[in-house]
């Protein structure tokens, strides 16, 4: 392919090569094709220039001239027709078509105004404003006074003060308005569903008898995939084997659980509570589900900010009023001039706009620091925290626990007690659990599965026949007062001389104390500066809650400078703290990953779950983390308040600069097309500027904004 | 009533129905129509100048803003690794 270079520096390169070289349909391949080059952070051709603009990286190893040299002739050899077809648009795509439309509007606007004679623009004026009337009689007809209303009485006005000039200018710059936002919400729509889709899930399945864990997006239809408690089906499908009980109320909203076995039928996103299930893929849902997820985002009141709400009732309840001060001023000057500036002037167009935008850049940003919102209420209790309430295990403590001490009593061996609690724990996703299996994985002891399938009591412990006795293992609280295992003096002096500030696991066979497991459970190393950097965001009170003994907590409180904790936690009673708080008036973060943590992460304002928590818990949470990093709480709380603080700023720019406007307007200092424009100016640059990328400063995980630009030295992308 | 309409109002009249059934058997004819297309396709071929000239500009735009950041960029590094007054004495 021949081309010419029109611009040229390390990290970015334009070349063109001619007009009609390429259609859109090869445009898109052409950039499909070159952003799989190795070195491509990004490829944009453009079917209207016939340019191709090609962003890359370069190290110390790759110099930018190696890589410029290996584009130049990828780019001479790539042969347009052999590419094969991409289907789906890009953000670019959308960014260009909008600017094509932008062209049109403003080439046919000019044309009529230098070419088409006074009352021949008057006419095509009247002709024009049809289609604003319709859409104001259908909101008049449903009862409500809005913003359509307004912009139909300015034009109206103008057109009966012989000023079809300004009538013409208020209906393009509404139509541009109107493409800005469509624009904008579909472009920060698709950035959030593009990366909702990158946060890949991986699957267990079962193929030619041996079970292997695969990425989501490699399982096809027919798959068998097998399901345990605490897990959330990924895909609609039918049981083929196992029994279990499902939590159905994320599809029906049937809020208990019912029994599923083979022949019935069961759905995405639905939860497995109890037993284990291996299901025949029927459907494969997930990219429609995630454009439902994020068209829901927009548009659910449940899960609106109130801020968005309440800015949308505010611009609704604005407009009578501004009819009734045009009206006003009428009559007090006579002037259709001045009564026409007020009825320019509205403030609920660009607040109706610009706050949804903001919302959803944060989100959009937040996406982009893997950091996963399911809706704007979301970030905006996350701002207004005042107190935060952790998990222990898992969520403060690494996810990768190991056993420290495996210590049998009278009776017991050492392998006894560890093979015993590996095959009890092996089936569920707690990381305790996940600590034994791979000490007794370590220590080469086998665990063949010849018990029956274990019950599991959330948070008290597990217990299952085992080699034909009743085997235990769990809390002190489950195994002693639950099951009434008697624990003896001796023994109590052991756990005490061991534990430390380990989690402990005790074990009973047959009705025996047999032993106990130490289990280290450090706390994550970012643990102790996210409390620190939390208190100084603001953070009234932390408060960590367990399920481990008092000495345990005590322990990881003094080392993370935790002031409050409560140990012995029950998962309901977790609940019922998170309540007390919220009963106080106080907006509570809860932060968590286990099963046992739902109740209270459904109870909280705002739900905060790791990415290696259980699917229950990342189901259940408002927010999940994806990369596991505590860091991550203090950029989400940065990031709220910056969304909060933008709103706030929008909101007083916007009524501050339209009452300046509706002022000179009033006063005649301004003409009526002068305040249409910068009134409409104003909504979409209030807007614009909306979509800008957050900044959020001393965090680990990069911005989109650092996202977009090439290496050291490189340039921002198109 | 005979009196009040003069010779000029009656001229203008039929020459204004002349012009309309001659404007009607225009607008209807084969030329009218080429002309109409002609003017369509002239009017396009605008439409997409003018079209890519907006595109032109904002690419060339987007390009000596590039290149100006990336100057900027060198022209600090330079600076930065410029020895100081006192490192130079």
């Amino acid at each position: 392919m021949k081309y010419r270079i029109v611009s040229d520096i390390p990290g970015r390169l334009r070349v063109r090569c001619g007009r009609y070289v390429f259609d859109e349909g090869q445009a898109r391949a052409v950039s499909f094709y070159l952003s799989e080059l190795p070195h491509v952070i990004a490829a944009f051709a453009n079917p209207v220039t016939g340019s191709i603009l090609i962003t890359y990286i370069y190290d110390g190893d790759v110099g930018p001239d190696k890589v410029r040299a290996a584009l130049l002739g990828a780019l001479e050899e790539m042969a347009i027709d052999d590419l094969p077809p991409v289907d789906a648009p890009s953000a670019y795509e959308l960014g260009l078509d909008f600017r094509k439309r932008l062209y049109a509007m403003i080439l046919k606007y000019a044309a009529a105004r230098i070419f088409l004679p006074r009352r021949a623009r008057m006419l095509l004026s009247i002709a024009r404003s049809i289609g604003f009337i319709k859409k104001a009689v259908a909101v008049l007809r449903r009862g409500k006074v809005g913003v359509e209303v307004l912009d139909v009485a300015a034009i109206a006005s103008s057109f009966i003060s012989d000023n079809a000039d300004t009538a013409s200018s208020i209906m393009f710059l509404l139509t541009v308005s109107d493409l800005l936002d469509g624009y904008t919400r579909t472009r920060t729509k698709d950035a959030l569903s593009e990366n909702l889709i990158l946060h890949v899930d991986s699957v267990w399945v079962e193929r030619d008898g041996t079970r292997e864990n695969i990425p989501l997006a490699d399982l096809k239809l027919h798959d068998l995939v097998v399901v345990g408690a605490g897990s959330v089906l990924p895909v609609d499908g039918t049981v083929v084997a196992g029994e279990a009980t499902v939590d159905q109320s994320s599809m029906t909203g049937e809020p208990i659980p019912i029994r599923r076995t083979r022949l019935d039928s069961v759905f995405a996103g639905t939860v497995v509570t109890e037993g284990s299930l291996t299901v025949e893929v029927t459907a494969l849902a997930q990219e429609s589900r995630i454009s439902r997820i994020v068209e829901l985002i927009d548009t659910n009141d449940r899960l609106k900010a109130s801020v968005q709400g309440k800015a949308e009732r505010i611009a609704d309840r604005i407009v009578p009023f501004s009819f009734l001060f045009a009206a006003g001023v009428f009559l007090l000057t006579r002037s259709v001039e001045k009564a026409l500036a007020v009825l320019l002037v509205d403030y609920s167009c660009a607040i109706k706009l610009a706050t949804p935008i903001s919302i959803i850049s944060a989100m959009r940003e937040a996406a982009a620091r893997r950091i996963m919102v399911g809706g704007g209420k979301f970030l905006e209790a996350a701002a207004e925290a005042s107190v935060v309430i952790f998990d222990k295990t898992g969520t403060l403590t690494t996810s990768r626990p190991a056993v420290s001490k495996v210590i049998p009593f009278e009776g017991f061996t050492r392998e006894d007690v560890l093979c015993a609690a590996a095959c009890l724990e092996e089936h569920f996703p707690h990381s305790v659990a996940r600590a034994v299996i791979r000490q007794a994985e370590g220590e080469g002891l086998t665990h063949e599965e010849i018990h029956a399938e274990p019950e599991y009591i959330v948070a008290h412990g597990v217990a299952a026949m085992f080699r034909n006795e009743r085997v235990v293992i769990g809390s002190r609280h489950f195994v002693e007062e639950d099951e009434h295992i008697a624990i003896s003096g001796e023994e109590r002096r052991i756990i005490e001389e061991n534990a430390g500030g380990d989690s402990v696991l005790y074990l009973g066979v047959a009705g025996k104390a047999a032993g106990i497991i130490c289990v280290s459970d450090p706390p994550r190393k970012e643990a102790a500066d996210v409390i620190r950097e939390l208190k100084a965001s603001g953070i009234d009170e932390i408060v960590m809650l367990t399920g481990d003994g008092e000495l345990t907590a005590k322990a990881v409180c003094d080392e993370l400078g935790i002031e409050k904790y409560h140990a012995q936690v029950l998962p309901e009673d977790k609940a019922k703290i998170v309540e007390n708080y919220k009963s106080d008036g106080r907006t509570v973060m809860m932060v968590g990953d286990g099963i046992n943590d739902a109740p209270a992460l459904a109870a909280a304002n705002v739900s905060v779950a790791m990415r290696d928590s259980s699917d229950i818990a990342q189901e259940t949470a408002d927010i999940v983390l994806l990369d596991s990093d505590l860091m991550a709480l203090i950029t989400l709380r940065r990031l709220s308040e910056a969304m909060m603080r933008r709103v706030r700023n929008n909101f007083r720019g916007i009524v501050t600069f339209n009452t300046a406007c509706l002022a000179l307007g009033v006063g005649e200092i301004l003409s009526p097309s002068a305040t249409a424009l910068l009134h409409n100016s104003s909504s979409m640059a209030f807007s614009a500027a909306s979509m800008r990328n957050y900044r959020v400063e001393n965090t680990n995980s990069p911005s989109i904004a650092d996202l977009t630009h090439a290496a050291p030295g490189g340039v921002a992308t198109a | 009533m005979a009196n009040s309409i003069e010779k000029s109002d009656v001229l203008t009249f039929l020459g204004g129905a002349a012009a309309a059934v001659t404007a009607v058997q225009f607008f209807k004819s084969r030329l009218a129509h080429k002309l109409a297309v002609k003017t369509m396709v002239g009017v396009l071929k605008v439409q997409d100048k003018a079209t890519v000239g907006f595109e032109r500009v904002y690419e060339e735009a987007q390009d000596v803003y590039a290149e100006a950041k990336a100057e900027a960029a060198t022209d600090a590094k330079a600076s930065l690794d410029k020895p100081t007054e006192a490192e130079a004495k």
